[in-house]
């Protein structure tokens, strides 16, 4: 192993990973800017860590786990920042606050806007999931790899958030038969 | 679930990054500054962290302490004992190039025999002090106070140009050396008096011990008991003398080698005038 076949290993998960990892911090943040910040990010720490030599066995499931991490990050910031804005009301603060029902700077159909409406609307433990699921269409095993869980506890997950999926809908089992 | 479902899935599918948006992302990645553990270092300090130099530095300590050690334990030792040479031949020798200067040079020499002197003192309460560890101990004595005379001449030399003034610094040096042996001898010498007096004033049985050591002899020789402790006492006390004898020569000892050089440089002097005459 030398830099230059991380290099080229590297440039392969980034061309093969790089727009579903975006699309996903988009789906969670909403903002184009801070999705491709944390897609950056993501991928800077896949960097150091096959730099540092470690062993990278699924670098998709390692940039799935960071980013839901920074995610979760982010979100405590901005909560704490929303949280010292009420004190100070008259202050006006930099940060944009995460808006669930819309993506800033991508012009996207209608049917993709209920499509996001409807998976934010879902349970939190749906959420992710879901979107994985059906959006980056990838099978059980992979997203239970991905998030650190259970292959079938993940099945369960998406039977039941098909059926939630479809009660926001108005749709019901007879509707789809 | 419905077309227009799939639609926007297919939408959503869709969202991607541009490739500018890409190349340029992955240029910032690769132009981070990451250590590469690949790269070879060779930092100055690289030495330091080598297995053996930690050993050589674990090694060095543990010698630091063992020295440490041994140094502390040598300070209470006395002649015969396993550390005493490091004392007289290790420690006492570094605290002597410590004290370079004349004027330390004069106070370390005279703390020097009196360290002896007390040794000798200890050793002797302990019925220990024979004639080699005299003889060791009178050598050492008369090093010290030949190095103590001649410290205090260069002390009175450098005090003052005049003959007599340096001759009366140097006399004022050696007599305050003088008074303090001879002080500490009068003061053992009450000691052992007043401890002497209480001994055999408040309480006869206290030399009880000393009678019981020889009683077994005493009665196979069939003497009585009132003879038995007189003649122990009387052992005793001869020892005890002797040991106080042998103290009082190696004060004297030092007292005498203080002088001794002022002795010879007179004698010299006396020699080189009658033959000049």
């Amino acid at each position: 192993m030398n830099i230059s076949s991380d290099k080229k290993r590297f440039t392969e998960v980034y061309n093969k990973e790089s727009d579903a990892l975006f699309r996903f911090c988009l789906f969670r943040v909403s903002d184009k800017e801070r999705a491709m910040d944390l897609t950056q990010e993501a991928f800077t720490k896949l960097w150091v860590a096959m730099c540092e030599g470690k062993a990278m066995e699924n670098p998709r499931a390692f940039l799935y786990a960071v980013t839901r991490n920074m995610i979760i990050d982010w979100y405590r910031r901005i909560k704490a920042v929303s949280l010292e804005s009420m004190y100070n009301e008259e202050e006006e603060r930099g940060f944009d606050k995460a808006d669930e029902h819309a993506t800033r700077q991508i012009e996207i159909s209608s049917d993709a806007t209920r499509v996001l409406e409807v998976l934010n609307k879902l349970d939190g433990q749906y959420k992710e999931i879901m979107y994985l699921r059906f959006v980056e269409d990838l099978p059980p095993k992979e997203i239970a790899i991905m998030l650190g869980m259970n292959a079938n506890s993940v099945s369960i997950r998406i039977t039941r958030g098909i059926e939630s999926m479809r009660k926001i809908m108005g749709f019901s089992k007879k509707d789809n038969e | 679930m419905s077309k227009n479902f799939d639609k926007g899935i297919k939408d959503l599918n869709s969202i991607r990054l541009t490739d500018a948006e890409k190349t340029r992302m992955l240029a910032r990645i690769f132009a981070l500054p990451i250590k590469s553990p690949y790269v070879k270092r060779s930092p100055v300090f690289a030495f330091v962290e080598s297995y053996h130099v930690r050993i050589s530095q674990i090694g060095a300590l543990i010698l630091i302490f063992f020295i440490t050690g041994v140094t502390y334990t040598s300070g209470n030792s006395l002649p015969g004992d396993l550390f005493y040479p490091i004392k007289v031949e290790v420690v006492e020798p570094m605290i002597g190039v410590v004290n370079y200067s004349p004027e330390d040079k004069v106070v370390w020499e005279g703390e020097k025999v009196e360290r002896r002197i007390v040794e000798a003192e200890k050793l002797a309460e302990k019925n220990e002090l024979d004639d080699e560890k005299l003889s060791n101990l009178e050598k050492r004595i008369e090093k010290s106070s030949t190095a103590f005379a001649r410290a205090a001449q260069v002390v009175a030399s450098s005090s003052s140009n005049s003959l007599e003034s340096r001759k009366e610094k140097e006399e004022s040096i050696k007599s305050a050396f003088k008074k303090k042996i001879a002080r500490e001898s009068e003061e053992d010498e009450s000691l052992e008096i007043s401890t002497a007096r209480s001994a055999s004033g408040s309480d006869p049985t206290l030399e009880a011990p000393t009678t019981m050591m020889f009683s077994a002899e005493m009665a196979d020789s069939s003497i009585t008991s009132t003879s038995s402790i007189s003649t122990t006492s009387k052992k005793t006390t001869v020892k005890k003398e002797n040991q106080k004898y042998k103290i009082k020569q190696l004060r004297d000892t030092a007292v005498r080698f203080v002088d001794k050089e002022d002795e010879d440089e007179e004698k010299s002097r006396n020699n080189n005038s009658e033959g000049e005459d």
